[in-house]
């Protein structure tokens, strides 16, 4: 069995075959674009996708931030409201990012 | 796919498929001409494919400490089929796929960083990282939350490395952290 059958046993198994298009509309037709689908986790952060883990609109996210710290840091000791802003900044511009790569409407 | 919320649908059924998949593909391959090796023959054999070792394995071999799970990181095909099968039945070893560089989709700051075989590569973000003791953390790489929360324990146990609390506030609530786990983050934050 040599690399090229590997990969097609790689590509039969993800139920992908070469040449039919991927869920982002690319066509499979080199065995590095299968590889790809094999690693499709990695290949989503490098794509600069959301985690599947993300799955809340921008507002809850930084709502979150607002019901944490109280819960963490109940005497201000360690968060400062710069941190917090920080934070949010943070959230707001990952978000930003993942709308110019993707499209996203979160 | 312009729907934001598409990203979730059925992706833990897509995860483990890939998965087992992966793991049916390694259990059914034999390995050609390979013989039972050491772990530093087994290192060596991958260095010779072409491999480089990156993410915690190479900070700690430029720490000078022991290593125990090596990721080595291959963009040949050829060779990173190879090193499947010199690897396939070593739980020491994870051999991992990448595009333009080892570290390129790392998400802590320290860990950017590459052993090859004859010179090491050590980026800004790790060297900073090794110099102030405090590295950032690239929200938009992780894939794994829980996995990067422990490895942010790891690191600040085995290297005294600390966080930037607004990068780990933001990692909090993106990924909804269980709050006694954000605790200890923040303990570990400036």
């Amino acid at each position: 069995m040599d690399s090229e059958d590997i990969i097609k046993k790689i590509a039969r198994l993800l139920d992908e075959d070469l040449g039919d298009a991927d869920r982002f509309g690319n066509v499979i037709d080199t065995p590095s674009q299968v590889l790809s689908q094999v690693f499709y986790p990695h290949n989503r952060a490098r794509r600069n996708l959301p985690s599947w883990d993300i799955n809340q609109p921008i507002e809850a996210a930084l709502a979150e931030i607002d019901r944490l710290v109280p819960t963490i840091d109940p005497d201000g000791m360690e968060i400062s409201p710069e941190v917090v802003e920080g934070a949010k900044e943070i959230v707001r511009r990952q978000y930003g990012e993942w709308q110019r790569a993707g499209g996203w409407t979160f | 796919m312009e729907n934001g919320n598409e990203p979730a649908v059925g992706h833990s059924n897509l995860r483990q498929r890939v998965s087992d998949q992966v793991i049916k593909l390694r259990a059914s391959f034999t390995p050609r001409a390979i013989t039972a090796k050491s772990h530093e023959e087994t290192i060596q054999a991958l260095f010779d494919l072409g491999g480089v070792i990156s993410g915690g394995a190479a900070v700690a071999l430029i720490y000078n400490k022991p290593i125990k799970d090596v990721d080595f990181y291959f963009n040949n095909e050829q060779a990173y089929l190879e090193a499947l099968a010199l690897t396939h039945n070593n739980p020491k070893f994870d051999i991992c796929w990448y595009f333009d560089q080892p570290y390129e989709l790392h998400d802590i700051g320290i860990v950017m960083c590459s052993v090859h075989r004859n010179h090491t590569v050590i980026t800004e973000d790790a060297q900073s990282a090794m110099n102030t003791k405090v590295s950032r953390l690239f929200i938009g790489n992780i894939v794994f939350p829980d996995r990067t929360a422990k490895r942010l324990l790891k690191y600040n146990k085995r290297y005294g490395i600390k966080f930037k609390k607004p990068e780990v506030l933001a990692f909090a609530a993106l990924y909804r952290l269980d709050a006694d786990l954000v605790k200890q983050l923040i303990e570990i934050s400036v």
